[in-house]
């Protein structure tokens, strides 16, 4: 277990990291666009190609952030009305479930791209970059769904056990 | 009857606690199954969406939103607001709405203004007999000025979505931001008349000497804090002035508005230091996450609705109900407002309104115009319970209690905002006048 | 019953090429006695341009009318051959049955699992502006204006002389009106004139590339069907194209006549000015295009070419 959260700290700080490299890039690279237009006269072709690739990935990276810390929009007053613990174990443990299911529905739909991808390779029309480098963000974020919806699922239980040894 | 059950799938999945995200693409798995879609480009399709440039603006209006916070950038604006009030306690719940719409001309979403404006102005208004519950209610409203007034995330999303230029859905809803303005300072001027009043008696009786603590802008004056917000109030210029003196597009504004509020808040005011701009990027980039994964889900549901001719189903079905185009508008009206109760501002936009967009050419409605009644009526959705995140936020950081902020709420939608989305409606002209001055629509 | 969807990129129901397409699938309807059911998407009903092209490869949409993108197989931007024909003679003989243009899109469409059945021409390529306008190079250092991101359509028109921007088509207007660019490039008259004509002074006709639509069908759906039904789209599609060869010229003519009733100005550069823009064009973008096309494929076109 703590080897987990060990490797769950790391990937965090990873995460993080990349989220700062791709805000700075995207940025960068749109303002870029602006001043070489007033001070070269020209725009660089595929400036803006790289700019979407960036922020492909932060937006990718923000959802596994964002999943990961369970911060996505949630109506939540079923969950604030529920006090009985052992009933907020089962409430959570279905919850968790019926998530865990959906992501690995969404697993399924992004191994339907992969393997798209695969049969029919494609490249970005400016740069001639292959999609699949801006496709690996959504097929590694999907990933990181289905785990995280498993650790929730792992999770709820937990909360079924710690409740009944209270009981 | 997919759609139907398609939506009731999504409430109940919403309503049990699903993150709104997931439930979309619950309803998603349902229709790819109700559907028999095929798969195989589904995903990718997805993909297309969130890869273009125009919603590049989004991420980079979300940083900046941030950065003004923490640069001390929206602190100055709030001051300044406040002390061209004069100390006048009536004026300051106008200061207060005044605040927002200044605000919302730097940024593009309303959670930065809530944020900002709550932590600076509740506290002294409260001081001087403002109830949190009603401040709340009213920065909660206000602060959806900052969806109005450009640059706006929810009409940069209603352009991806409806494929309509970023720059005329900016300027259309500016007149309507206008008249929105004016209802709340009314409002505020009548409704503050009688607490203000009743907390001058309770004070009387208790007849102590307590002084509410002085507020930047009392310390500073109007010439003062004026002064100190000229670089602030330069940015709107900066952003809208970009966007339509033609020297950027709206995602080239928006790399602008994130490095001036770096410049700005590092060099000129110094409230910016290298761990707030970390934070800063890390939290924009979560928001960020948080709003994509919803339009990602509701890209690839859009795509099987339209494939399934689901809105022209629609407005077959509509239109054989009434063919009277005010009539049809008033249930898009009643439509958008119940959505916009049980759902939440950035779903409301990605799904529900490119559903009516056929409807709505159908019977003569300019899409210009449609965005802007549906930013109204997401002004009203954000805050009407139980779907109310903005609300909710503006309760936590006013230290209100949800429960009684409900009513003052309730009010100020049903006397102003609602007032303010039917006259939005039903005079099309206050929503295409700017775009077509300016010529860009 | 047989379901066929027919999709174009580009044309709304009342556009040219959206008539034509629901022509097409009107006759296939009745050409196979209601065996095959047509269903029509025009612009952007099923998502963007790319997005109609996944769903075509991926055999979603059947047939097609479209202005394919090169994200699939760069070879595509052998659409965008500048300089390939410099008159409707020309064009005809290139790009009629068995035409040599012909027999290279069918080799490129076909290595994407596409059928090409023949082209859907607009007429040449120009360059709109506002305010300003260039017949030559030199003088369009100073223009900046919007150009698909296609390879290699920017290179053509920075060979041309012009600075260009990459801009959605949603965004042209706005961006002309605010002075982002100074005016479109790449189009017949027909979508300048439609789209932009109330901002845009001056029409260049460069006819530095000759506009064609693409009428093709996906392999799969296509090898699936029965043999009367194979000849019954060969034939409509055939149909189609020559109904669009013999009317195109004067279509694009009558645009012109439309637009500069409307008031825009319709400039055609000297024959020298174009016969410098021609050598300018092929010495910088031929090459390129070797590299990302194919030597053989470019040798047969230098070796057609007038
Ligand atoms: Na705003
Ligand atoms: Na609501």
């Amino acid at each position: 277990m703590q080897k987990l959260q060990k490797i769950d700290d790391f990937l965090f700080v990873v995460f993080n990291v990349m989220i700062i490299l791709t805000s700075v890039f995207m940025t960068g690279l749109v303002f870029f666009l602006v001043l070489s237009r007033y001070f070269f006269g020209s725009s660089m072709i595929g400036t803006l190609e790289m700019a979407t690739i960036c922020a492909l990935w932060l937006y990718m990276l923000g959802c596994m952030v964002a999943s990961r810390n369970n911060e996505h929009l949630t109506v939540d007053f079923l969950e604030q009305s529920i006090v009985r613990p052992k009933l907020k174990a089962y409430y959570e443990i279905s919850k968790s479930i019926i998530v865990f299911g959906i992501s690995l529905f969404v697993l399924y739909l992004a191994s339907e791209m992969l393997a798209w991808a695969l049969k029919r390779p494609q490249t970005t029309p400016a740069l001639g970059i292959p999609l699949l480098w801006q496709q690996a963000s959504m097929l590694i974020a999907t990933v990181f769904f289905v785990t995280y919806g498993f650790r929730d699922v792992i999770r709820a239980f937990g909360l079924l056990k710690t409740n009944e040894g209270s009981e | 009857m997919e759609p139907v059950y398609g939506i009731l799938i999504l409430i109940a999945l919403m309503i049990y606690g699903v993150p709104v995200a997931w439930s979309f693409a619950g309803v998603l798995a349902y229709l790819v199954w109700a559907y028999d879609t095929n798969t195989t480009t589904l995903f990718l399709q997805g993909f297309r969406g969130l890869n273009s440039v125009i919603l590049l603006a989004l991420p980079l209006f979300i940083l900046a939103g941030y950065l003004m916070e923490s640069g001390g950038i929206a602190r100055r604006l709030i001051t300044f607001m406040e002390a061209s009030v004069k100390g006048r306690r009536n004026g300051l719940g106008s200061a207060l709405v005044m605040s927002s719409a200044v605000f919302g001309a730097i940024s593009g979403t309303a959670t930065a203004a809530v944020a900002s404006i709550g932590t600076i102005m509740v506290d002294p208004l409260a001081e001087r007999g403002y109830p949190r519950p009603y401040t709340s209610a009213l920065l909660g409203i206000s602060s959806l000025l900052g969806i109005l007034i450009p640059p706006s995330i929810t009409l940069i999303l209603f352009g991806v979505v409806t494929r309509q230029s970023i720059t005329a859905l900016f300027a259309a809803t500016v007149v309507p931001a206008i008249v929105l303005i004016i209802g709340l300072i009314i409002y505020n001027k009548i409704a503050c008349k009688t607490f203000l009043r009743e907390f001058d008696e309770a004070q009387a009786a208790k007849s102590d000497d307590h002084k509410p603590t002085q507020t930047d802008a009392e310390r500073d004056g109007f010439w003062k804090s004026a002064f100190k917000a000229i670089p602030a109030l330069l940015m709107p210029l900066v952003i809208l002035g970009g966007i339509y003196g033609g020297f950027a597009t709206p995602t080239e504004a928006a790399s602008i508005a994130v490095v001036l509020s770096i410049a700005v808040g590092f060099f000129i005011y110094r409230n910016l230091t290298p761990k707030r701009l970390i934070t800063s990027i890390v939290k924009a980039g979560e928001t960020t996450g948080t709003i994509i994964m919803i339009l990602l889900f509701s890209l690839m549901i859009g795509r099987i609705m339209v494939a399934e001719s689901v809105p022209q189903d629609l407005t077959k079905f509509v239109t054989s109900l009434t063919e009277n185009k005010i009539l049809i508008l008033l249930i898009v009206n009643a439509f958008l407002t119940f959505v916009g109760m049980i759902m939440d501002d950035v779903s409301v936009t990605v799904v529900i309104a490119p559903l009516f967009m056929s409807l709505m050419v159908s019977v003569g409605v300019d899409p210009v115009h449609f965005a802007s009644i549906v930013a109204c009526s997401v002004v009203i959705g954000a805050n009407s319970p139980p779907m109310a995140p903005i609300l909710y936020m503006a309760c936590k950081i006013g230290k209100a209690s949800i429960h009684e902020s409900v009513k003052p709420a309730l009010q100020l939608i049903f006397f102003v905002a609602l007032p303010v989305m039917l006259i939005v409606t039903y005079v099309p002209s206050l929503s295409l006048f700017l775009p077509r001055l300016l010529g860009v629509y | 019953e047989i379901e066929l969807k027919i999709a174009t990129d580009s044309g709304t129901n009342d556009a040219p090429s959206g008539l034509a397409i629901a022509k097409w699938a009107e006759r296939i309807e009745e050409g196979s006695n209601g065996e095959i059911d047509v269903k029509v998407f025009y612009q952007d009903e099923l998502g963007s341009q790319l997005e109609v092209f996944d769903l075509f490869v991926a055999g979603e949409v059947d047939l097609m009318l479209s202005w394919p993108s090169t994200s699939y197989d760069k070879r595509i931007g052998v659409v965008n051959t500048p300089f390939m024909v410099s008159s409707w003679e020309e064009a005809s003989e290139a790009f009629g049955h068995n035409g040599w243009a012909s027999e290279i899109m069918n080799e490129v469409f076909g290595g994407i699992g596409l059928k090409y059945l023949g082209a859907w021409p607009e007429g040449f390529a120009g360059v709109a502006t506002r305010g300003t306008f260039s017949t030559n190079i030199e003088d369009a250092n100073d223009i900046k204006v919007r150009v698909q991101p296609f390879f290699p359509i920017p290179n053509t028109m920075q060979a041309l002389g012009y600075q260009t921007e990459a801009l959605e088509w949603g965004e042209v207007f706005t961006s002309i009106q605010t002075g982002v660019v100074d005016g479109d490039s790449g189009n017949v008259i027909y979508w300048d004139y439609e789209f932009f004509g109330e901002l845009l002074d001056y029409y260049v006709h460069t006819r530095h590339d000759f506009v064609t639509g693409n009428i093709l069908a996906n392999a799969d759906t296509f090898d699936g069907m029965s043999d009367e039904h194979k000849q019954l789209i060969l034939d409509t599609s055939a149909k189609m194209m020559d109904e669009r060869f013999s009317g195109a010229r004067a279509e694009d003519e009558a645009n012109i006549a439309r637009a500069v009733e409307g008031g825009m100005q319709y400039i055609e550069p000297s024959e020298e000015e174009v016969a410098a823009m021609k050598v300018a064009v092929r010495d910088a973008v031929w090459p390129l295009m070797e590299d990302q096309i194919g030597a053989d494929i470019m040798d047969k076109i230098r070796a057609k070419a007038n």
